[in-house]
């Protein structure tokens, strides 16, 4: 019934999938034999070096842990959160712990065992990756974000640009993952995220230059210490506000939710997508949120500055915390705004309101008040 | 290795890991869930009245100007990054080289605007 | 040099050189699209290889990020005919790539092997710069002398011999070029002080002038769009 063909090369990708997987997995154990035998060998000698050890940076805090924990409870907690602004109670019976939150596990393992449905005439291959793809670039920002000057994965001195760099890539696979699935309205529906994505990203740039111009720095440490003696955000409110607004553009998140509603175009670029794949863009995003929540507090929040009483990698924590509530909180309070009226808003307004806010800092500096930041 | 030092080790074992896991989700259904295939499950899903053929593609064009001025805009970052790096540094350049390029970007954005809130004329 | 670095650039140049030649040789014209944006990555590469780093993350974030998704836009939103099959079913991909690689590891084993031996590794390179392409216009010569044979046509391999000469004899170059780069004994200094002084003392008025040009390319490019659908 279903001819499928290209039937000989599907078995040649699912050939080469398993291979990169194979050789990608060796790879990792061969980078990773030597730095975990050295971390077991000093270990029991020196817990307190474990806690800077490179390789726990990657696997704990702040990279893979740290990130899947924030994105796990996130999700959770933004069903919760719309649901009790909604007068429900959201995920509240799955498992032993209270409040539902185990909700989560149970969603990834019906996940899992659920068929992989994949549209006839479709580009399978792309089809597959283009999940995969967007797991990875959602997942990459994470090893730029410094919680303090020590716990940095990457510490690029143009740390800021590549950062920018993965939010440049996402409009690629959006691109790949509609047009693959063979369906008009999951085209279009990528075509309208893409232009989103798009006019979105100029805002965040532009605003994101404030904190650059105030510290002098394009690497995210120094941004952050920069912060020592007053928040950016008191320097520079409306880059920040239009940087906010734009990382909700960027989420996909309301009122900027069109690509993905329900009821717009069915569900806009994700239509053909179900279990694993779903899984995959979707965790992706969650973990794209805390990047970028990581982000802002970072250029500006002030990042790890705080009160002595906690170790700054805790402040950091406390405020991308609070960031992250604020992000999924937007779900339950927004409605819906126009594709027309979004990418205006974008182009008439963000940006106008971004070189508003960068001339304000230029004249702050003719008139000598930025003094204090150096 | 390139550039700036061990971190990028630790950069390319996360990239790793992210490839890792992300085909580990991608294989483990393979041996976990059913495989009932049937020519309804793999049609395109379509709900609701289907406009006429080649106008769907069309309509979708009509913001295709702000991908143009995405990449204009994308290009002035450039520039402009690197004006906001050395705004403290030594020997301030000024503002009127960045101010210029913004200002000679502005008339294509407007008329950009103006253009994609036609619906006829795409 | 350590051997790592040495795999590393054999490794970075495979890499820009298949996504071209797969972005030249693809049936499809997206798969073509999506090879060019590797292709871009794999030269951003080059650049971070080089300590250019402000160069490397713009360019991954200009043109894999904006002129990728513009052209990828581009060819999905009109489609494309599938080209009549020339040569087999990747195109000329399958004999170009093939041929490539199988000198690509030659050339890259003789070299392992020469600085295994501490043999002069430069001279020998560079003297298979001209050799090499050289070999591989002959050895093309010979197998596809005279008329098109059965199904197949040959004619794209003009263009594909042109682009396989180009492509390997600055591979070739490359390597050569690679031993003396002082990136890889590890005291590059990447200073953005310079970028800065250059982009706005020297450069501004031409950074200016561009992008004049470019805003007069977008407004004959939405014009241009504009108008064809009206003719419609």
């Amino acid at each position: 019934m279903t001819e499928t063909p290209r039937g000989d090369f599907f078995k040649t990708f699912r050939i080469v999938v398993t291979i990169v997987f194979l050789a990608s997995t060796a790879l990792l154990l061969y980078m990773l034999y030597g730095p975990a035998m050295s971390v077991i060998s000093y270990f029991l000698r020196d817990p307190q070096a474990f806690l800077v050890d490179p390789l726990f940076m990657v696997l704990i805090f702040p990279g893979l842990t740290y990130a899947g924990l924030v994105a796990y409870l996130a999700i959770w907690g933004e069903r919760k959160f719309a649901a009790k602004v909604q007068n429900r109670v959201g995920p509240l019976y799955a498992g032993a712990l209270p409040g539902g939150i185990l909700q989560n596990i149970a969603d990834l393992v019906k996940i899992l065992f659920k068929e992989v449905i994949i549209p006839r005439d479709s580009d399978k291959p792309i089809f597959i990756l283009a999940p995969v793809f967007a797991f990875i670039v959602g997942s990459l920002p994470v090893v730029l974000v410094p919680y303090s000057p020590t716990y940095v994965i990457l510490d690029f001195p143009v740390g800021l640009i590549l950062f920018f760099v993965f939010t440049a890539f996402y409009p690629l696979v959006l691109l790949l993952a509609g047009w693959s699935s063979n369906n008009k309205f999951s085209f279009i529906g990528s075509l309208r995220a893409l232009y989103q994505q798009a006019s979105y990203e100029i805002p965040l740039f532009l605003s994101a230059l404030a904190p650059v111009m105030l510290a002098g720095s394009l690497r995210l440490v120094d941004i952050g210490s920069a912060q020592g003696s007053v928040w950016f955000i008191l320097v520079a409110p409306i880059s920040a506000i239009v940087f906010f607004t734009s990382i909700l553009a960027e989420l996909e998140k309301y009122p900027f939710d069109i690509p993905e509603a329900d009821s717009e175009l069915v569900a806009g670029w994700l239509t053909e997508y179900s279990g694993v794949p779903y899984l995959l863009y979707q965790f992706g995003a969650y973990i794209k949120m805390v990047a970028y929540a990581s982000l802002f507090t970072v250029l500006f929040l002030g990042g790890w500055a705080g009160f002595a009483f906690l170790a700054p990698e805790w402040w950091m924590v406390i405020k991308v915390a609070i960031v992250v509530t604020i992000v999924i909180s937007t779900r339950a309070f927004f409605p819906r705004i126009r594709m027309d009226q979004l990418l205006s808003a974008g182009w008439t307004k963000l940006i106008p309101l971004a070189l508003l806010s960068l001339a304000s800092l230029v004249v702050l500096q003719m008139l000598g008040l930025l003094a204090f930041l150096r | 290795m390139f550039g700036p030092g061990q971190g990028l080790y630790w950069f390319i074992v996360f990239a790793l890991l992210a490839l890792i896991s992300g085909l580990l989700f991608l294989i483990i259904p393979f041996f976990l869930a059913p495989r009932r295939r049937s020519a309804i499950k793999e049609d395109t899903f379509e709900a609701g009245q289907l406009p006429p053929g080649a106008k769907r593609i069309r309509f979708a064009l009509q913001y295709y100007a702000y991908l143009l001025l995405f990449l204009l805009f994308d290009v002035t970052i450039m520039f402009l990054f690197v004006w906001a790096y050395s705004f403290f540094g030594e020997g301030r350049y000024g503002f009127a080289y960045p101010l210029a390029l913004i200002a000679v970007l502005l008339p294509p954005l407007i008329y950009a605007v103006k253009l994609s809130k036609i619906k006829e004329m795409w | 040099m350590t051997r790592l670095d040495y795999l590393l650039a054999i490794a970075i140049l495979a890499f820009t050189s298949l996504m071209a030649l797969l972005a030249l040789e693809s049936k499809s014209l997206v798969y073509g699209a999506v090879s060019l944006s590797g292709f871009f990555l794999g030269l951003s590469l080059f650049f971070f290889e080089l300590g250019l780093l402000y160069l490397g993350v713009f360019q991954l974030l200009v043109y894999v990020g904006a002129v990728s998704v513009l052209i990828l836009f581009a060819v999905m939103v009109i489609g494309h005919t599938p080209r009549k099959p020339t040569v087999g079913r990747f195109g000329g991909l399958g004999f170009l790539g093939g041929l490539f690689i199988a000198l690509a590891a030659v050339f890259a084993g003789l070299a392992m092997l020469f600085s295994f031996l501490d043999l002069a590794v430069d001279t020998i390179l560079q003297s298979l710069i001209y050799i090499g392409p050289v070999v591989v216009l002959l050895a093309f010569a010979v197998l596809f002398r005279g008329e098109p044979r059965g199904r197949s046509s040959y004619r794209f391999e003009a263009f594909g011999v042109l682009g396989a000469f180009l492509i390997f004899g600055s591979f070739l170059g490359a390597l050569s070029y690679l031993g003396s780069l002082s990136v890889f004994s590890g005291d590059v200094t990447f200073s953005m002080a310079d970028v800065a002084q250059s982009l706005l003392g020297q450069y501004g008025l031409l950074m200016v002038v561009l992008g004049l040009l470019l805003a007069s390319a977008a407004f004959g490019a939405v014009a241009l769009a504009k108008k064809e659908k009206e003719e419609k």
